[in-house]
């Protein structure tokens, strides 16, 4: 990068309210490239973390601990392993989740009851949802919450048993396990919607 | 039946968006020792967009005065690919390993100095280029301009387009690249330019429309838009916004 370029870049940045006289260093154009990367998983999977959190923690917290994960991605974006993206992401949501519910507890704010999951129905109801998104909702929020996690993992093509058992924290067995339990109920549960949930499926 | 997982990625993914994770908001929550950046990386996409589509302090002696618009609709270049090769620039959002980000690029909307709305456009090749297809590269570098379906069969593994922040979240249309045009530079062959071309890059003005967006105000001196209705118009912008980069003095097969 040449001297010139740095200035052009300067005073045009300048004109719209950095420091003047700021020298623009490849350390900061390298910080810029590392937020551009964080970015680029932002748009690409901040629907994936959503869901992957609302598994986690009361509904009404999800979109405040998706913000803090890529917060922290922006601060640790050099950590990202390459085509990772998601795993990390993932596995950084539950690290935040976890600790939130720590705090949660200590204040002695009880997370299992429905107070989130209500929220979400007020939410729903006002944007004119279906009754089926709140009912597979309720569901999921019957399961203990570690088959509520692996299901969700589930739900993600692009990971394999072997990631998302790294992402729970436990061996491929105990995940396969999990979600093996965890679909079962979900299905009994959802059964009244569509009788076909009831019985055997291959998804 | 609906498949089980489909249910449940429906039923999550229907939750309406919240302002808290707009990437301002998320930006905002960086810790205060890095903090600096977070108005920084959009003024700086910015200001890459300004100097590259060359309209600079000097606008007004610019012979390459471009039409004013109600909007303002700017092509920009990632900061990123702007400065780095973008042929080596990995990208973790592309699935299929070993692939690489030939370019990436954004347009978008300006909503305020600091927020640049922008969709987000990727090509990416599915192999690494050989030096037989550079040399095709460069010839055909002087004389055509490419169809991105004709050369998706070639070379690229695909074009991924994504909307970023249209107002707090909300969808808006892509704008995927009608054409584009890679270059090589004759003093460094590893590095590509790829220059997208949009003859629909109306639509984008469109967008903005749709999103209420107004026309930039920043006290700035006249700075007109740009919208493309000419491709070569549009390729004589991209002359002078490569010329405006001394690493680009080997790119001498511009000359349109």
């Amino acid at each position: 990068m040449t001297v010139a370029w740095r200035e052009t870049l300067l005073l045009s940045v300048g004109e719209r309210g950095v420091q003047r006289g700021r020298v623009v260093t490849d350390e900061l154009l390298s910080e810029i490239s590392a937020d551009a990367v964080v970015y680029r998983l932002y748009l690409a999977h901040l629907i994936e973390v959503r869901r992957y959190v609302a598994s986690l923690v009361p509904i009404s917290d999800v979109d405040d601990i998706v913000a803090d994960v890529f917060a922290l991605a922006l601060t640790k974006s050099h950590k990202i392993p390459e085509g990772l993206g998601l795993a990390w992401l993932l596995k950084s949501a539950r690290y935040i989740s976890n600790n939130h519910l720590r705090r949660q507890r200590h204040r002695e704010i009880s997370l299992n009851d429905d107070a989130g999951y209500l929220q979400f129905e007020q939410a729903t109801d006002q944007h004119g949802e279906s009754e089926l998104a709140s009912a597979v909702m309720s569901a999921m929020n019957q399961l203990p919450p570690k088959e509520r996690e692996a299901v969700m993992l589930y739900t993600f093509d692009q990971l394999d048993v072997r990631t998302c058992a790294k992402i729970a924290g436990c061996t491929p067995q105990a995940y396969a396990t999990r979600l093996h339990r965890g679909k079962a109920k979900l299905r009994q549960l959802l059964a009244h919607l569509d009788p076909s949930f009831g019985g055997e499926t291959n998804d | 039946m609906t498949e089980l997982k489909t249910l449940i990625r429906e039923s999550y993914d229907a939750r309406p968006a919240t302002d808290t994770l707009s990437w301002a908001s998320i930006q905002s929550r960086r810790p205060a020792k890095s903090r600096g950046l977070r108005w920084r990386l959009p003024a700086l996409f910015a200001a890459l967009a300004l100097v590259g589509g060359g309209l600079s302090l000097s606008a007004s002696s610019d012979p390459y005065r471009l039409p004013p618009t109600d909007f303002d609709v700017e092509v920009g270049f990632d900061s990123a690919s702007e400065r780095t090769d973008a042929y080596t620039l990995p990208d973790s959002g592309v699935a299929t390993p070993g692939v690489k980000v030939l370019y990436n690029y954004q347009i978008g909307c300006r909503l305020t100095p600091s927020t640049f709305a922008a969709s987000y456009v990727t090509l990416s090749l599915s192999r690494p280029l050989r030096p037989a297809d550079k040399n095709v590269l460069i010839r055909k570098c002087q004389s055509e301009t490419y169809s991105t379906e004709d050369y998706a069969a070639v070379f690229l593994a695909g074009a991924r387009t994504t909307v970023g922040e249209l107002r707090g979240g909300a969808a808006g249309s892509t704008t995927p690249p009608d054409a584009f045009r890679l270059c090589i530079a004759q003093t460094d062959p590893s590095v590509i330019w790829v220059f997208p071309g949009f003859r629909g890059i109306t639509n984008m003005s469109q967008v903005c429309q749709r999103a209420a967006m107004h026309p930039l105000k920043i006290g700035a001196p006249s700075r007109p838009a740009f919208v493309i209705a000419d491709l070569r118009e549009y390729q004589a912008w991209l002359k002078r916004a490569v010329t405006w980069r001394p690493e680009s003095a080997g790119f001498t097969r511009l000359d349109y």
